[in-house]
């Protein structure tokens, strides 16, 4: 098991959190490329490396497009690009810092999302003494995209069997996507209901004290790097209101 | 200490109908009580009435009461009421929590803040009643239907709730898993426990339950002893099954009060052997509608769930897929629908390989019913559903239209033709899946329990509809848990068991004493000596009429 899914699910959160807001409040350009180097540093360090690569597929567009309007196309002034031509000075700058910032955003919520473990953070939750409503809605809504692929699995299995061609060519697919989306929207409301249900009859709608199952060790030196990282964005945060 | 409905009427939201209609009962402490009756007849809602569940979740405006214990059943939550509720799909009933199985059957008690050491207690004991202590580190989701179903019983014993509500909770059970929860539910009852089982297998239910409600159009209209209300007529007027011998004693042409035991029926019934009717043709060719040679399968890196895998099944042949939970029956319908693909060995479905082939590719030659079809019907119409083969298959609008009224009246659908698949109770939903892939008339069909939570009627209803198809020279490859099915629908049986094909014979080889239950006539049939072909129900209770 690697170090991001042994360690408390806190500690993981934490260290995703403060380097979403660290990427929010540090203004200076290089600041940021440094800290997207540490987050993708870290995230492959600690066996998140699936987060890095899901973040480069959000973000590598984003960053063609921002190459596209800002550097190519962006204000003056202008000066020699290294392939030929032209291109604006504040352009690179501006999708230099906003690029590497939506690049910790994306990559440090995605490797936090690749590690996450709904029964372990409930589990930490509960033994905390944690709110059990709040914590299971944050599990239940990052767990929503599973769900959905999977409902979405199920109904193009069914579409498959009775002949309805939804692989092949790009165009093959669009044409198949609308007879997906709509079952698939009913089907989810269906199991809304079933949900309910479930929560219903398993207890999970229960108020009042809960027992923690082998609930998550959460070491000293877990506990000191989370307080670490609240000092980490309190000084960010001063620094940035100062300067 | 008493579950009560005073004068209960229900109706789900939108329905002008009442589900329920002035529904007065009375479940007490220390009795199975089982209810039973035709699709709609209101059995399902009235479980979910007395968790309640209706309308709280579903919906719907209720008139009347349900107390338990005097306060009423709408307060607060099931489980914290000390109710413990299974509906008709346990897979929609996991928690979505946990990553083990040990850890779902704790959800309950985590969730009623037991001490750690009675948790771990009560779990330990759950897994172990309900046989599932080998699945203890496997993921919940990736369960056989019939595990799933083992686990959550599993888990509201752990929870140890006072009234148990039951839907069809032998429906995905082997016969071991269903005699090891029938004897659960007979000592939770005789330990002061209210267990209420909605169920139509009344085979099943002989011999556990102490009390029937037979329901009919909302409500229950007979309240006896089980084995008075299946020997009579009444049970048969109200459309709701009854026992498999008295059945077949009905269609033989005896008088009520019939015998409702198969020993009872052989006991009574006096043959001649001379009437024994020949071993009947049939209609299987050569041409194999599907071979499987030395397929294995596993998925990833797991283990094996599939191993060395060797069947040919002609066309003109009926054969089932029997095992116990888990033993890989559906994983094998996958494969021949190319849904997964053989490690090893190969698959060959109508002649073609699926390697390298996606299952449009032999849609809607291929006809498959999945386990769970309710959740897999996309059309806003049951007709329009239907439909869907047939224009596939590039059939002309009549055609397709002559053979959609066919099916549907051939399943009993007829009379909801126009409505939403998802506006049906779950067992229709099952019907109307089954009646989309016969509608384009397939080669081969591919049936994963086809008749589970059906009532007696409409499991005729599929029977017959199998029967014709294989008449017709189709080809059926079917798991079922349902022995009357098996036998009644099937030709030849293939037991799997250790990811192993161990038995490949006529069906009722397979359906011997260890693996499903005999149903009445194949009992008469074997004391008799009759062939396989001629022991069906039909055939036996001419051959009783005539002696």
């Amino acid at each position: 098991m690697t170090l991001a899914r042994r360690a408390h699910p806190f500690t993981t959160g934490a260290v995703a959190l403060t380097a979403v807001t660290l990427a929010l409040l540090l203004a200076d350009t290089q600041d940021v490329i440094v800290l997207y180097l540490v987050t993708v540093l870290v995230a492959v360090a600690t066996g998140a490396g699936a987060g890095v690569r899901r973040g480069l597929y959000v973000v590598v567009p984003i960053w063609a497009l921002l190459f596209i309007l800002q550097v190519l196309l962006g204000l003056d002034p202008r000066t020699a690009a290294p392939w030929g031509g032209t291109m604006s000075v504040p352009g690179v700058q501006f999708a230099l810092s906003q690029g590497s910032r939506l690049a910790v955003i994306a990559t440090a919520s995605l490797a936090f999302a690749t590690t996450f473990d709904p029964q372990r953070f409930l589990q930490a939750s509960i033994a905390r003494g944690w709110p059990f409503g709040a914590a299971f809605l944050l599990v239940a809504t990052l767990d929503a995209a599973d769900r959905l692929a999977s409902q979405a699995r199920q109904l193009r299995e069914a579409q498959r069997t009775r002949g309805v061609m939804v692989s092949g060519s790009l165009a093959t697919r669009a044409r198949a996507l609308p007879a997906l989306i709509f079952p698939l929207l009913l089907t989810s409301l269906t199991e809304a209901d079933d949900r309910a249900l479930a929560l219903d009859t398993r207890g999970l709608l229960l108020t009042g004290r809960r027992t923690a199952i082998d609930p998550p060790a959460d070491s000293p030196t877990g506990r000191a790097l989370r307080w670490l990282m609240l000092v980490l964005v309190i000084a960010a945060a001063v620094w940035r209101v100062r300067r | 200490m008493t579950l009560i409905a005073s004068d209960l009427w229900f109706r789900y939201p939108v329905q002008q109908d009442w589900a329920l209609r002035g529904v007065d009962l009375s479940i007490t402490p220390g009795e199975v009580t089982w209810f039973t009756g035709a699709l709609g007849s209101g059995t399902s809602t009235m479980l979910l009435a007395l968790a309640g569940l209706a309308p709280r979740l579903t919906g719907g405006e209720r008139r009347g009461a349900v107390t338990l214990d005097g306060r009423d059943i709408s307060d607060g939550s099931v489980l914290g009421r000390g109710i413990g509720y299974l509906g008709a799909s346990p897979m929609l009933q996991l928690s979505g929590i946990t990553n083990s199985v040990r850890d779902e059957v704790a959800v309950g008690p985590m969730n009623l803040g037991w001490p750690a050491a009675r948790i771990a207690e009560a779990v330990v004991d759950a897994m172990a009643r309900l046989d599932i202590s080998h699945l203890a580190a496997r993921a919940p989701g990736k369960l056989s239907g019939g595990e799933t179903q083992r686990l959550l019983l599993a888990a509201l014993l752990a929870s140890a709730p006072s009234t148990w509500l039951l839907d069809e909770p032998f429906a995905a059970l082997d016969r071991g898993s269903a005699a090891r929860v029938g004897a659960m539910l007979r000592q939770l009852a005789d330990a002061g426990h209210r267990v209420v089982v909605a169920c139509d297998d009344a085979d099943q239910m002989l011999g556990l339950a102490d009390r029937i409600l037979v329901f009919n159009s909302g409500s229950p209209v007979l309240d006896d002893l089980p084995d008075r209300i299946l020997a009579g007529d009444q049970i048969l007027v109200a459309r709701a099954g009854t026992s498999d011998a008295a059945t077949l004693a009905f269609m033989a042409g005896f008088a009520a009060p019939r015998p409702v035991r198969r020993e009872d029926l052989l006991r009574q019934v006096e043959l001649d052997p001379a009437a024994t009717p020949h071993e009947t043709e049939s209609s299987s060719s050569g041409a194999p509608a599907l071979d499987f040679a030395n397929v294995g399968f596993s998925y990833r890196s797991e283990e094996p769930v599939l191993s060395d895998l060797t069947f040919s099944i002609a066309k003109g042949e009926a054969v089932g897929l029997f095992g116990a939970n888990g033993a890989g029956k559906s994983t094998a319908l996958r494969l021949a629908m190319a849904l997964e693909y053989p490690v090893r060995g190969v698959v060959t479905t109508l002649g073609r390989p699926t390697a390298g082939r996606f299952p449009e590719h032999f849609a809607p030659q291929v006809g498959y019913l999945f386990q769970q079809p309710e959740r897999q019907l996309f059309a806003s119409s049951v007709t329009q559903e239907c439909l869907l083969a047939p224009t596939v298959a590039g059939w002309n609008g009549d055609r397709a239209a002559t053979a959609v009224a066919g099916v549907l009246e051939e399943l009993g659908l007829a009379d909801t033709a126009k409505e939403h698949p998802y506006d049906l109770p779950l067992p229709r939903r099952r019907l109307v899946a089954l009646a989309a892939i016969l509608a384009a008339d397939p080669e081969l069909l591919l049936l994963d329990e086809p008749t589970a939570g059906l009532d007696a009627v409409s499991r005729d209803l599929v029977i017959g509809a199998v029967r014709r198809r294989v008449e017709g020279g189709r080809a059926v490859l079917a798991i079922t848990h349902d022995p009357l099915f098996a036998h009644e629908a099937l030709d030849r049986g293939l037991l799997l068991d250790q990811c192993r094909l161990v038995l490949d014979g006529p069906v009722r080889d397979v359906i011997d004493d260890r693996r499903l239950r005999q149903p009445a006539a194949l009992v008469i049939a074997i004391a008799l000596g009759l062939p396989p072909g001629a022991d069906r129900r039909n055939e036996v209770a001419r051959l009783i009429e005539r002696s």
